[in-house]
């Protein structure tokens, strides 16, 4: 019961992020729904994969981010939205904040105290694992989302076409108009 | 077959069109498929080189050969999705319905003079999407609650600068100061400081450069993958000064 | 919490006679506005606010409050706030600061609201000079929305944005410093950010914008609530 609640509750402000955070880029107000579930689903999967499945930060974030990248592709379709733009802003509620954090912060410290070679080294330690860890789950995020995009290349590429009925009732009135 | 000026016509319409897209935001193979794809509803070839400000365009008619070429610059717009899924759409319809060059000019002048998102909207959502986000990383209803304001007063700052018209770097480099120097008020009431330092700045990660950088580099557009990363990275830089300019305030309650 | 209430009573014994003097000043730039909104009176209803903030910033966190911890931060968020007044009285050609014929009732109830805060304090049995003054912090927030409710035809979202994190910051004082003053700074506050909010989209109603205002009147009403129930939630907490 308790990891339920945890899980909905995790869902439920990554889609407040998710939406959030997308609305700073103009999308279309049709697309809101989709990216709240979508970045509810993935963050609340990366949740349970860090703390239920003990995977590491970068792993449960490339499952999340395939996650979010396959199920763009079927949303996409039904909303007739390219798939970057459902799943960019998904994918931002992910985005490692604490570890970036402290690498600016790791980065200060180690300036501040670069005589002391005990505290220095320290510092330095800690700025490289967080660095190290920022950019590596930010490149895992931004690869796992595309890879459905290489595997249904036809389908993620024809995402704002028009379904084939439709097409075929424009031809229809453009051969009436032409008798 | 096309004469001289129907051709020069198209290449001009294809230039605002691509021109549009790649100043709003989409990344490089969604550029070239859908400039492409508008040639094609107009029976031309088209091929298009992209570099960060400009593109070169190159258009020819496969039946006589004659081949214009010409240098756009790309618009430095706000990034709309909206425009990026409306113009691809538009896209698909002038190479299924085979328009005439006309329609779709008057379509893609609709479609770009719809109405944008409101600011007043966008700062409120940012806040909310800031404040869930403190909450994801494990902040008390205090840590949460100042990054809400925080990123109100961080938020607005940035767009009252930006319709100043100052360089974007200092807006970042300010807006960034000001939203955590906000958040470094939670110091005061024993809540989660650091989450709310940590978080308070995030509304002003540059997310859709960086991803659409990743895209362009894995599909082979890297040296335009790399300058959009670059150009992300240097928002990022100023967003860690601004953020460096509090911590060294308060850095000794931090220890 | 006992140095807090330590500074306080530091500042207000010696600096009584400025803040008399700041709530009378504060009065007739607010009349002269109010009759004649003349460059002149603008203008000096601008140097007023700057001047009270840099005042707040200098004379009573980087002073009087140096034994708190956290006073540099705070000081130094009043004095951007300062530069910005100051910035808008220099500046020539500054247009805003008219008076605004529709809150003719509201606004000055909430320009006289600091002076509130001396008589709960000793309502509750406080003695002087360990009581809340007008020429704090938050009295000077409130007085700054007052003004630009009164005043303000176009309002600087900026401005009644970091106001409006004053008054965050007021709800935790509430429980923090156990300090119900506070109450009258976040009511205030929320009042009068909501009406100039209310105003800002009426004028903006028919711009071609995405979503419809009334989407956005209705977030702007529910974070008003969400307020609400936090102060309700921390003083039940109490």
């Amino acid at each position: 019961m308790n990891i339920v609640y945890e899980l909905i509750a995790d869902g439920f402000f990554a889609a407040i992020a998710g939406m959030g955070f997308g609305a700073i880029s103009d999308p279309p107000l049709k697309a809101f729904p989709g990216i709240g579930i979508l970045a509810a689903l993935g963050h609340a999967l990366r949740y349970a994969l860090m703390d239920y499945a003990g995977i590491d930060i970068a792993s449960a974030s490339f499952c999340a981010a395939l996650l979010i990248g396959f199920m763009s592709l079927l949303l996409g379709e039904r909303l007739r939205c390219p798939m970057t733009v459902l799943y960019i802003p998904a994918l931002l509620p992910m985005i490692p904040g604490m570890y970036a954090y402290r690498t600016v912060f790791s980065m200060i410290m180690f300036m501040q105290n670069i005589g002391d070679a005990a505290l220095s080294s320290e510092y330095m330690a800690a700025l490289l694992l967080n660095a190290v860890v920022t950019v590596t789950v930010i490149f895992a995020l931004a690869v796992g989302a595309t890879i459905p995009i290489f595997l249904f290349k036809e389908k993620a590429y024809s995402m704002t076409r028009e379904k084939p009925r439709n097409r075929k009732r424009h031809d229809g009135n453009v051969l009436a108009d032409n008798k | 077959m096309k004469t001289e000026e129907q051709l020069q016509e198209t290449l001009d319409f294809i230039g605002e069109y691509a021109g549009q897209l790649l100043g709003s935001g989409v990344h490089t193979s969604r550029v070239v498929r859908n400039t492409k794809r508008i040639g094609r509803s107009q029976d031309i070839n088209v091929h298009i080189t992209t570099f960060q400000r400009t593109a070169i365009l190159t258009v020819s008619d496969p039946e006589t050969h004659r081949t214009l070429t010409e240098v756009i610059d790309i618009p430095q717009l706000p990034i709309s999705f909206e425009l990026n899924s409306n113009l691809s759409a538009l896209s698909w319809r002038a190479a299924d319905r085979h328009m005439p060059l006309c329609d779709i000019r008057e379509e893609y002048r609709r479609l770009v003079s719809r109405p944008k998102i409101n600011p007043l909207f966008v700062m409120l959502m940012a806040s909310l999407a800031n404040a869930s986000f403190c909450r994801l990383f494990g902040g008390d209803l205090c840590a949460v609650c100042i990054v809400f304001s925080s990123t109100l007063v961080g938020f607005s700052l940035k767009q009252e600068l930006q319709k100043m018209g100052l360089n974007h770097f200092i807006v970042f480099i300010l807006s960034a100061f000001m939203a955590s120097l906000c958040a470094s008020s939670a110091l005061v009431f024993n809540a989660d400081a650091e989450v709310a330092l940590a978080t308070s700045v995030l509304f002003l990660i540059p997310g859709v450069p960086l991803i659409n950088g990743v895209i362009d580099i894995v599909e082979g557009h890297i040296l335009l993958g790399l300058s959009r990363i670059i150009n992300a990275l240097l928002l990022v830089v100023c967003l860690a000064i601004g953020l460096s300019a509090t911590l060294l305030l308060v850095k000794n309650s931090l220890l | 919490m006992e140095t807090f209430w330590q500074t306080i009573s530091e500042y207000n014994s010696h600096t009584w006679p400025v803040q008399a003097a700041a709530a009378v000043m504060a009065a007739a730039a607010v009349t002269a506005l109010r009759r004649r909104p003349t460059a002149a009176t603008r203008r000096c209803m601008r140097l007023l606010l700057a001047a009270m903030c840099i005042w707040t910033a200098v004379a009573y966190y980087f002073i009087y409050c140096s034994p708190r911890a956290y006073n540099t931060a705070l000081g130094i968020f009043w004095l951007i706030m300062g530069g910005i007044w100051l910035f808008g009285a220099v500046r020539k050609g500054g247009s805003g600061l008219t008076p605004v014929r529709k809150h003719r009732v509201i606004a000055p109830i909430i320009m006289a609201a600091p002076l509130a805060y001396p008589l709960i304090s000793l309502a509750r049995g406080m003695t002087f000079p360990q009581i809340v003054t007008p020429l704090m912090p938050c009295g000077l927030a409130v007085f700054t929305v007052g003004v630009m409710l009164a005043f303000a035809p176009r309002p600087n979202i900026f401005i009644l944005m970091m106001m409006f994190h004053w008054a965050m910051i007021g709800i935790f004082k509430i429980r923090h410093f156990s300090m119900p003053e506070e109450i009258v700074t976040v009511a205030a506050i929320v009042t009068g950010i909501f009406l100039i909010l209310r105003d800002y989209i009426a004028v903006r109603y028919n711009a071609r914008l995405k979503p419809r205002p009334r989407v956005i009147a209705g977030i702007a009403s529910a974070i008003c609530i969400l307020v609400i129930i936090l102060l309700v939630y921390v003083l039940a907490g109490c």
